[in-house]
């Protein structure tokens, strides 16, 4: 007699994701107004500062948002009120987290964005913005760490990464 | 919305200076071409945007003519190779007509700069250095030299010699300005050593030698006040040329280095553009076929780090359509896009303009008349095909050519002269056609020759527009039982001798009725 | 609701047709066993047997699948079992946790139930955690992304805690009991499998936690002088609920010689109040598992709750030098002469009674003002 024994098929744990894509919003052709948007994580002001000197005569419109909890209604209208925003910083798991699903809510009001993350929580950053369906969501590195270094120290780390700003940006 | 030329002198606008100087520089080693020209162009448009904003500010050119010869350009003989090493002011003219060879070079290009609109002030390496105008700094940077080493040695991967000097004298011996090396100094006094044996000093103050190039750029920086300059993208190279000569202008000049604008090449028919194997397309070229404005168009349509590539042939009349579009909705004869596209491409089109115009242009089809130029070169038929084919504005249908106002007359001549120039240089064979005389000697068989027939029919009896001649033909070949193919061949054979040819019921519009309905019946 | 497995053996075994028969290549007779039943078949019966623990466990960990220890291989059958305790239908979406987004649905959380080594009747209880964590006060996108080592702890109240033989007293924090360890590691390999909080993917703690594993515990209602967490937030005594907060792992309070109410609470107040926490930059929630003999020692004083919630919290603050340290900037309209409060209000301390005897109390501080606690009541009725 011939007994066949078969192992039970164990299922699989993972989560299934749904697959949505929004749409990016282009960087415009040129622009006047642009927002910097601090989530108050140190390093972030410093950094904001180097990269708007970069992009001479524009006006800016500074906006504070928390770093490890979602903007406000006002203060996404406020930072989507301008041509293109600058989002700083993402140097940590959450306030990567809430760096990039606020650019994304951003981008649904109109608004085109640059994160700036750094290059440790990059990846993570771009998972995420994929998992929320922008996967191109326009991210810039900076070296980590941010945290613990001083002023000048991060002015040096912001400088290093204009030329991408305005690669980026297409200026001139 | 600004311009990117309107963005940069704006940018500018924040800077602390009494005075703006935008500064171009183009090395004389042969033909200038619209790749190597850029910078002029740039600078002459953000120089007038400066003006435009209230800024007192100037455009100069520099001529790097000290500069030693690389490689032979195209198409000079292999017998130049004897002067490589040499700077270019000491190398004769190669057909004798000129000063030299920088003269030889820059001429034709200095010529054209007028109908661009560019004026620039114009300046002489060699004579720089032969005027004097350079002494000190020569002096500053021989004096600078350990931090000047220091810097570059930064940049580098092998450190230079420590007897290295930023300065290279012309052999008394050789004439060569890049075989010889500087290696000591006193006063103005330079003491060097040849790769021909020689060994020597030279006076600084004389002329016969130069700075090395990053400090050179550095010196002129400052000697002329440059606030800003474009350069080709390869000075733009993490490390290179700009990155070093900004610091060196920094530290050793005690001046801020200009606002800088890369751009990236223009490739023709996608090959790099080379002087040596011939691979150019000089303003002058471009002139022949196309308004000044055209260039401006084409160099100011996409931003600077866009790569760019020209092909004067097919292509070249997508790219007249394009800009004839661009003033059309310039002037609101057609609607863009989108709100953001008009007001860039208006944005586009006002930068690239030499005289700015009231009104909407006549603008007659560039790629149209490619055909009707080689059925007659008598602008006034021209003008009457034209307007068979509903190619004119509707304002102007009706009007005699002689009633025309001048400018628009202007305007259909000049156009003229550059589609001949482009049929005779760039167009492909399969453009060109000649109508023949007398009826060729070709084979159609029955049912083509009662085609031909009937529509020579059609044709006596009443007046059609392309449209309608097209549909109208179409009818005829179908009850025929005819192909298209076969139907309009027999058009091209009996008129042109070729299978091919323009599209066949504007093309017919444009000859002389009579003449086709003769050559229809095969009567002449 | 269960599904089955697809049938693999014909239901008339050796009921071969003709056909079956004429068109097996086997029916020539030149080399069978003799002792076969059918050989028109390749087996005559078949058995199904459950995998090997050890081999899946392997198996899912090396596909980063696991906490690390070994999980219990979730089959078709196991997982019926759960889901025939619970509310919904299977495949209805619970809720979508980030950062993954992933879709939490009954069937898979009962999935990393059963390997966790939970047991069938505990699934209302982890569909009811998974949709409050998934709340938006809860912020799970910060908690699991974030470096800091919070983890999720989950407080039982009512019936249930009986129900399902949590342990409310001695050793309630770990080890030993299978309710209160497995629960908190099924909603952690949630985490894993459903949210995507890998170590060093999805959740960057720098350090982790032991607390990451399982922090799980039922209020020791009985020895509460005070109202339970659940009826102080608006529940029946009667209801059954689950609270989650974001927490790090407990810190002991040790006080072995107070006497009064307020001596005994300094003790837990200087003990909270330390520099270094999330509270101190950012204040928040602080939970403290106060022991039966310690919450006897104040309510002799006549101390209610309210009046236990209102004294720490305003004298829970500690200097602002040592408070602006953190990782967020410190809102300054926060700061009084000087001094942070570790809580915003008196609603901020958690005050939950359990454990067994002796005179401790455990003290958990929060995410700060980055996630607030969610209590929801659970529904027991099985289908």
């Amino acid at each position: 007699m011939k007994v066949k024994l078969t192992e039970r098929e164990v299922l699989n744990p993972l989560g299934e994701v749904q697959d949505n894509k929004l749409d990016l919003n282009p960087l415009p052709y040129d622009f006047d107004k642009v927002s910097l948007v601090d989530n108050t994580k140190p390093g972030a002001n410093i950094i904001l500062k180097v990269l708007s000197k970069s992009l001479g005569n524009r006006e800016f419109l500074c906006v504070k948002k928390p770093a490890g909890a979602p903007a406000t209604e006002e203060q996404i209208k406020k930072a989507a009120s301008s041509d293109v925003a600058i989002l700083a910083l993402g140097d940590c798991g959450s306030c990567t987290s809430w760096v990039v699903l606020d650019a994304i809510r951003m981008e649904e009001e109109g608004t085109p964005t640059i994160s700036i993350c750094s290059d440790y929580f990059a990846p993570f950053a771009r998972n995420l913005a994929e998992s929320h369906g922008l996967k191109c969501l326009r991210i810039l590195e900076i070296k980590h760490p941010i945290a613990g270094l001083e002023s000048d120290e991060v002015e040096e780390k912001a400088l290093k990464i204009v030329q991408n700003l305005l690669y980026l940006l297409q200026i001139p | 919305m600004k311009h990117w030329t309107e963005r940069i002198a704006s940018d500018l606008t924040n800077w602390n200076v009494d005075k703006h100087v935008v500064a171009s520089g183009t090395s004389i080693s042969g033909s200038i071409h619209i790749g190597n020209s850029c910078d002029v162009f740039i600078a002459n448009a953000v120089g007038k945007s400066l003006k435009k904003l209230g800024e007192d500010a100037k455009t100069i050119w520099i001529a790097d003519d000290h500069d030693p010869l690389r490689k032979v350009p195209y198409p000079l003989p292999e017998s130049y190779e004897k002067y490589l090493g040499v700077p270019y002011s000491q190398i004769p003219c190669p057909e004798g007509c000129c000063d030299n060879f920088v003269e030889h070079f820059e001429k034709p290009f200095l010529e054209t700069l007028p109908t661009f609109g560019i004026e620039l002030e114009t300046y002489s390496g060699f004579k720089m250095y032969h005027d004097g105008v350079y002494n000190d700094y020569i002096r500053k940077s021989l004096e600078r030299t350990p931090r000047i080493r220091e810097i570059f040695n930064q940049y580098r991967e092998h450190p230079l010699k420590a007897d290295w000097l930023p300065y290279n004298p012309i052999c008394s011996e050789c004439g060569r300005v890049n075989t010889t090396t500087a290696y000591d100094y006193q006063g103005d006094t330079v003491f060097y050593r040849c790769q021909c044996g020689h060994e020597g000093e030279m006076d600084i103050k004389s002329g016969e030698g130069k700075l090395t190039w990053r400090v050179e750029w550095a010196a002129r920086w400052k000697i002329f006040g440059v606030t800003c300059e474009p350069f080709g993208k390869d000075h733009a190279a993490s490390g290179g040329s700009y990155d070093v000569s900004k610091v060196i202008s920094h530290e050793i000049f005690d001046y801020q280095a200009p606002y800088p604008v890369p751009y990236e090449w223009i490739t023709l028919k996608g090959d790099a553009m080379s002087k040596s194997k011939g691979v150019f397309f000089t303003p002058g070229q471009w002139l022949e076929i196309g308004a000044p404005e055209t260039l401006n168009y084409f160099l100011f349509r996409s931003k600077p780090l866009k790569h760019k590539d020209f092909d004067p042939g097919m292509p070249f009349l997508d790219f007249i359509d394009q800009y004839d579009r661009v003033e059309r909705i310039f002037y609101g004869t057609e609607e863009a896009a989108s709100e953001k596209e008009k007001e860039k491409l208006k944005k586009i089109y006002e930068v690239s303009q030499i005289n700015p115009a009231d009104s909407s242009a006549f603008q007659a089809s560039y790629r149209f008349l490619t055909v009707a130029r080689q059925i007659t070169d008598d602008p006034e038929k021209i003008f009457r095909i034209l307007e068979r084919n509903s190619q004119l504005p509707e304002d102007m249908e009706g009007t005699e050519y002689g009633s025309l106002p001048s400018d628009a007359r202007e305007r259909l001549n000049s156009r003229l002269v550059h589609v001949e120039n482009w049929l005779e240089t760039y167009a492909p064979g399969f453009v060109k056609f000649n109508v023949q005389e007398t009826l060729p000697d070709v084979q159609i068989n029955e049912n083509q020759e009662l085609f031909l027939s009937k529509v020579a029919d059609m044709l006596e009896t009443s007046d059609y527009n392309s449209q309608e001649l097209h549909d109208e033909m179409y009818k005829i070949l179908e009850k025929l039982g005819l192909k298209p193919q076969k139907a309009f061949q027999a058009i091209y054979k009996v008129v042109i001798g070729k299978k091919q040819g323009p599209r066949a019921a504007s093309f017919l519009l444009s000859l002389d009725k009579d003449f086709v309905i003769k050559r229809f019946r095969r009567e002449a | 609701m269960a599904k089955k497995d697809k049938k693999k053996v014909s239901d008339n075994s050796c009921g071969c047709s003709i056909d079956d028969l004429m068109n097996y290549e086997a029916v020539s007779y030149s080399n069978t066993d003799h002792d076969r039943l059918c050989g028109a078949r390749d087996s005559d019966m078949e058995f199904f047997i459950d995998p090997d623990p050890e081999k899946i466990s392997q198996e899912f960990y090396q596909r980063r699948l696991t906490d690390g220890l070994p999980i219990i291989p979730p089959t078709r059958e196991r997982v019926d079992s759960f889901l025939k305790y619970s509310q919904h239908h299977p495949d209805d979406v619970i809720a979508v946790l980030p950062p993954k987004m992933g879709q939490a649905t009954p069937e898979k959380i009962a999935i990393n139930a059963v390997m966790a080594g939970c047991l069938p009747s505990f699934q209302p209880v982890l569909e009811q955690s998974i949709k409050a964590i998934s709340h938006e006060k809860f912020n799970l996108t910060g908690v699991n992304a974030t470096t800091h080592p919070v983890s999720i702890s989950i407080i039982i109240n009512g019936a249930l805690t009986r129900q399902l033989g949590l342990n409310t007293g001695v050793g309630c924090l770990g080890p030993g009991n299978i309710a209160n360890a497995t629960i908190g590691r099924a909603i952690r390999l949630c985490l894993i499998n459903i949210a995507g909080a890998i170590p060093g993917v999805g959740d960057h703690a720098t350090h982790g936690s032991p607390a990451k594993y399982s922090f799980c515990f039922a209020e020791n209602e009985e020895e509460n002088p005070w109202e339970s967490l659940h009826v102080e937030r608006g529940y029946n005594p009667d209801d059954s609920t689950v609270t989650v907060m974001a927490a790090e792992a407990p810190h002991n309070v040790n006080d072995h010689r107070s006497q009064t109410a307020e001596e005994l609470l300094d003790t837990v107040i200087h003990t909270a109040t330390t520099a270094g926490c999330n509270n101190s930059h950012v204040p928040g929630e602080l939970l403290i598992i106060m022991g039966p003999e310690h919450a006897q020692t104040i309510n002799r004083d006549g101390w209610s709750k309210k009046d236990v919630q209102r004294y720490i919290h305003q004298n829970s603050h500690l200097p602002v030098v040592l408070g602006d340290r953190g990782g967020r900037k410190l809102d300054e309209k926060m700061i009084i002469n000087g001094n942070i409060p570790i809580t915003r209000s008196p609603q901020d301390v958690i005050l939950v009674v359990a454990g067994g005897p002796g005179r401790h109390t455990m003290i958990s501080h929060g995410f700060g003002s980055g996630s607030e606690s969610i209590t929801l009541k659970i529904n027991t009725k099985p289908e």
